[in-house]
């Protein structure tokens, strides 16, 4: 009598193939029960969940990421990365058979955005460090701008930046939060290593 | 016959809600994001391996589908489309990370399964399937992920997944193997904790 290939009996299994010849043939059907219990323990696996407030707190980022994208950044961002490839075609010597690499054009122009972003952040958390008085009217830009450059670094692979950005943004949260001239959001930025670690890229890249 | 007319009603549901967010209304995204972001981690889950790879996932899922939505094609349901694209990305997250070097031919050739003293030591049910899963392939992974936990069909899988049918079915049928190699031994222990 013909029998039944394992793959057959995957794709009874998966609804995609008749079950005819499993119920009339008991040998087969001993070895689909046997599929059945291994790939129904797949069920077995424990995942973890996500509370009910998880979907709204997906849609806050999403339109926090596109209302940005649409707005001030998409605007600013386009007309640096277009000026830095007019610029980087007005370097060219000589018409070239090379296609333009917009990627590196793109790469230095955010580079270059996200360093500024880098002083302002660290002009900003100094005069918070330094001044008791300081009050930050930038700060919640900053840290809009902030998570911006954190999800193209992450988009980006540039794991060294995220996780600068992601310690920028715990620190500019509590400042965006805590009443002016806090010494305990002082002390917390302090200990929290950012403006060190701000200045060491900075010397880095030479603008210090 | 409840729970299909039960999808069906969500199917309407989610229809109306992407048409009211193609003509404008983009608030009404939220709705389809309430309804699906859930089960659209689970699946990311169960892909990678990792809740904060999941729950990336699920906010660069949302954010894709957000902008293409005039792309949407009612052919499939919304929960299959918002899959397939989790599905994706959840492949693209694991690629980055290198987390799965292994080609599906360097898998067959060499005796992947863990000996039965590694398996001893993670008794516990969800390490012995995440042992057997990360036997998989990337490709074996998601294919079988959309299969099992997600009940599309290999058509449609092959579709998303831009696979031939064959390349899709020999997918699904070396996980299978592969966990059948692992779990075997595990099954019956397996049932008695789900009873």
């Amino acid at each position: 009598m013909h029998h039944l290939t394992d793959e057959d009996l995957v794709l009874i299994y998966y609804g995609e193939s008749p079950r005819a010849h499993v119920e009339e043939c008991a040998e087969c059907r001993a070895r689909f029960q046997q599929l059945q219990r291994l790939l129904n323990s797949m069920d077995a696996a424990p995942v973890p969940d996500r509370d009910a407030s998880y979907g709204a707190r997906i849609w806050a980022n999403v339109r926090v990421v596109e209302a940005k994208r649409a707005g001030r950044i998409g605007w600013a961002w386009a007309g640096a990365i277009a000026a830095a490839a007019l610029f980087a075609a007005m370097l060219q010597p000589k018409p070239s058979t090379e296609p333009v690499a917009m990627e590196d054009v793109r790469s230095r122009v955010l580079e270059a955005a996200l360093d500024s972003h880098f002083e302002s952040t660290r002009i900003a958390l100094t005069e918070i460090v330094n001044d008791d008085a300081a009050s930050i009217d930038t700060v919640d830009d900053l840290l809009a701008d902030n998570r911006l450059f954190r999800q193209s670094a992450h988009a980006a692979g540039e794991v060294e930046s995220e996780q600068l950005l992601e310690d920028l943004e715990e620190v500019l949260v509590e400042v965006a939060h805590a009443p002016t001239g806090s010494p305990e959001l002082r002390q917390r930025i302090e200990k929290k290593g950012v403006l060190f670690a701000l200045r060491v890229r900075a010397a880095k890249e030479g603008s210090l | 016959m409840a729970v299909t007319s039960l999808n069906r009603g969500m199917e309407e549901t989610d229809l109306a809600a992407i048409g009211r967010v193609i003509t404008g209304d983009r608030d009404a995204f939220a709705l389809l994001v309430e309804r699906h972001s859930r089960s659209v981690f689970r699946l990311a889950f169960r892909i990678t391996g990792s809740e904060a790879d999941a729950d990336e996932v699920v906010q660069e899922t949302f954010l894709r589908a957000f902008r293409q939505i005039h792309r949407y094609e009612s052919r499939a349901s919304f929960a299959t489309w918002i899959s397939t694209i989790a599905a994706n990305l959840a492949l693209d997250t694991l690629r980055k990370r290198k987390r799965w070097v292994a080609t599906d031919e360097h898998i067959d050739k060499t005796d992947a399964a863990p000996g039965p003293a590694r398996l001893a030591e993670s008794r516990r049910i969800g390490d012995v399937i995440e042992t057997a899963m990360n036997q998989l392939s990337l490709q074996e992974r998601t294919a079988f992920a959309l299969r099992h936990y997600e009940g599309l069909s290999i058509e449609a899988i092959a579709r998303e997944l831009g696979l031939s049918e064959n390349a899709t079915k020999q997918s699904v049928f070396r996980a299978v193997a592969k966990l059948r190699r692992v779990l075997g031994p595990w099954v019956g222990v397996f049932l008695l904790c789900i009873i």
